[in-house]
């Protein structure tokens, strides 16, 4: 099987000619390693950041950003932000805290 | 008496006021903002950082490790501020609602502003629900507050992308993004994590021709576009309308003593040291042309820091420059004036988009694949090696 994708790890987008050939995935066009894992994982199981606003104790027009800090699922990111939507957070939190651990990865505060 | 006063705290005023802190003693950053950081606090998705820090950041993220840094030097913050009045009198004479201050030189770190309804003319109805991408990004994610439930987008900048994404991880419906020209305007990266991932139509060659509604947006006309025509038009029923056409640079200090501008950047015209046609009075960021991303805008702004300092003790060299010609193919480079004595870092763009660019800029080229306008080209020109000074696409 042959495919084409656009790589988003950086702004430069490189194409990237994908091909799974007996079971091998071979990578052309990428101009970094992280190009290469990108396809490779976009062709098994594509994986996204993911990030979402959560409301804070007491604040009414103010909300905190989190974040995962490696990629999850991407077929889970909606279901993730639903979920995170209906917590809140508590007002002692901090940027950098751990609020939640899913799969295995952290999410954390980046800004409150 | 400051040695470099910087106006604007965003990422490129902080980089510019931590670099020159490094030659010079009094330095201050006046921000209008009661807070550091610029526009990055409210972008909260990932893709900051990556050449600067090595390290994929969030927007509040990238702002903090600087304004970290900045705390920890002895940098004046005048937050909450806002610069009435500048004149440029040996030394610059800074008016501040808080005082007077003065300073030997000037870094303008100013960043940009949307373009609204109104500066690209779209007819009709004025109700609400018609809001720039950046205030819709400002009610979702930094209020909470989902700004539109079926949600039109007009132009395909990368501030538009990334809203449209968290409207359609919110629950509302985005039913396209128009973009006028045949190609989007944000990077790849946008158009395949934004729109694809949502299934969010991007619908090219199209426009927005009206909008109708009493009180609230109730339709818009979408129009396509072929070779200058409108082929097709038809009515979509929607809530809210999100104006994603671009940025302008915000110079309106600058313009309004004197400073010679570029109207292809929109921001100053400045030679390599990043000074512009007034003395001690530097550029730098989105105010000085309009950056992809903010690793670009910082890089400036230690270029502008450096300068400025090295200007305010009298020690920045007194170069000959010649100003780059723009011939064909390309949209503008900055900077725009160039000594060829030292190596620069040129920054531009092409005028249409082409599958191989061979690009030459006096006696150095450079072939580029896949370019397109919305790309941000940076092309290193060595010493010795500015020739003609002419900018072209061969
Ligand atoms: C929605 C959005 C998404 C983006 N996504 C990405 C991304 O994924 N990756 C990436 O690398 N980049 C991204 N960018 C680009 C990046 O944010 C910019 O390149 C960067 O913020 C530019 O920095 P700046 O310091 O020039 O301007 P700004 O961040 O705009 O800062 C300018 C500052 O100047 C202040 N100011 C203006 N006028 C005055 C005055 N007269 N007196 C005092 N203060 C004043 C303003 O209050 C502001 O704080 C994005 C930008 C936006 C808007």
């Amino acid at each position: 099987m042959k495919t084409t994708l656009r790589c988003i790890y950086c702004p430069t987008g490189c194409t990237l000619d994908v091909e799974i050939k007996d079971g091998r995935i071979i990578v052309k066009g990428d101009r970094c390693t992280k190009g290469c894992e990108y396809a490779r994982q976009e062709v098994i199981d594509p994986k996204r950041i993911f990030f979402t606003v959560m409301r804070v104790e007491g604040e009414e027009y103010k909300v905190a950003a989190v974040r995962s800090v490696a990629p999850l699922p991407k077929t889970e990111i909606k279901k993730l932000n639903e979920k995170f939507a209906k917590k809140h957070l508590n007002k002692n939190t901090k940027v950098g805290d751990k609020i939640a651990n899913i799969h295995g990865v952290d999410i954390i505060v980046t800004r409150i | 008496m400051y040695d470099v006063v910087v106006i604007g705290g965003g990422p490129a005023g902080m980089a510019a006021a931590l670099k020159a802190k490094e030659f010079v003693d009094m330095v201050a950053i006046v921000e209008r903002n009661e807070y550091l950081g610029g526009i990055l606090p409210q972008c909260i998705h990932n893709g900051f950082g990556l050449q600067y820090f090595k390290e994929d950041l969030t927007g509040p993220e990238f702002a903090n490790h600087l304004v970290e840094k900045v705390k920890n030097e002895d940098i004046d913050l005048l937050l909450g501020e806002h610069v009435d009045a500048l004149k440029n009198a040996g030394n610059f004479k800074i008016q501040l609602i808080g005082g007077k201050i003065e300073s030997k030189s000037v870094i303008f770190a100013t960043g940009a502003k949307e373009k609204t309804r109104y500066m690209i003319n779209i007819p009709g109805d004025r109700p609400s629900g018609v809001m720039t991408a950046g205030t819709a990004q400002t009610f979702l994610d930094m209020h909470g507050y989902l700004p539109g439930k079926k949600v039109v987008i007009l132009g395909s900048g990368d501030i538009g992308l990334i809203t449209a994404r968290r409207l359609a991880m919110e629950d509302a419906e985005v039913l396209g993004v128009y973009e006028i020209l045949p190609y989007p305007s944000g990077l790849t990266r946008n158009i395949v994590q934004c729109l694809q991932d949502y299934d969010i139509p991007l619908f090219l060659n199209h426009t927005i021709l009206e909008i109708k509604g009493k009180k609230r947006v109730e339709k818009v006309l979408v129009g396509e576009i072929k070779d200058g025509k409108l082929v097709r038009k038809e009515w979509v029923d929607c809530d809210t309308v999100i104006i994603a056409a671009g940025l302008v640079p915000n110079n309106k200090l600058l313009i309004k003593m004197g400073a010679e501008m570029d109207p292809k950047t929109g921001g100053p015209v400045v030679n390599e040291y990043l000074e512009t046609s007034i003395k001690g009075a530097f550029s730098c960021g989105n105010s000085l042309v309009i950056n992809d991303i903010v690793d670009y805008a910082v890089i400036q702004g230690e270029i502008a820091g450096r300068n400025a300092a090295l200007y305010s003790k009298g020690k920045l060299g007194d170069r000959k420059f010649k100003r780059i010609e723009v011939g064909r193919g390309i949209k503008f480079v900055m900077p725009q004036m160039v000594s060829g004595e030292e190596d620069v870092e040129l920054i531009m763009r092409v005028s249409e988009p082409m599958d191989t660019a061979k690009i030459r800029v006096g006696d150095e080229r450079k072939t580029l694949r896949f370019v397109n306008p919305s790309t941000m080209i940076s092309f290193k020109l060595k010493s010795g090696k500015l020739g003609d000074a002419k900018a072209e696409v061969l």
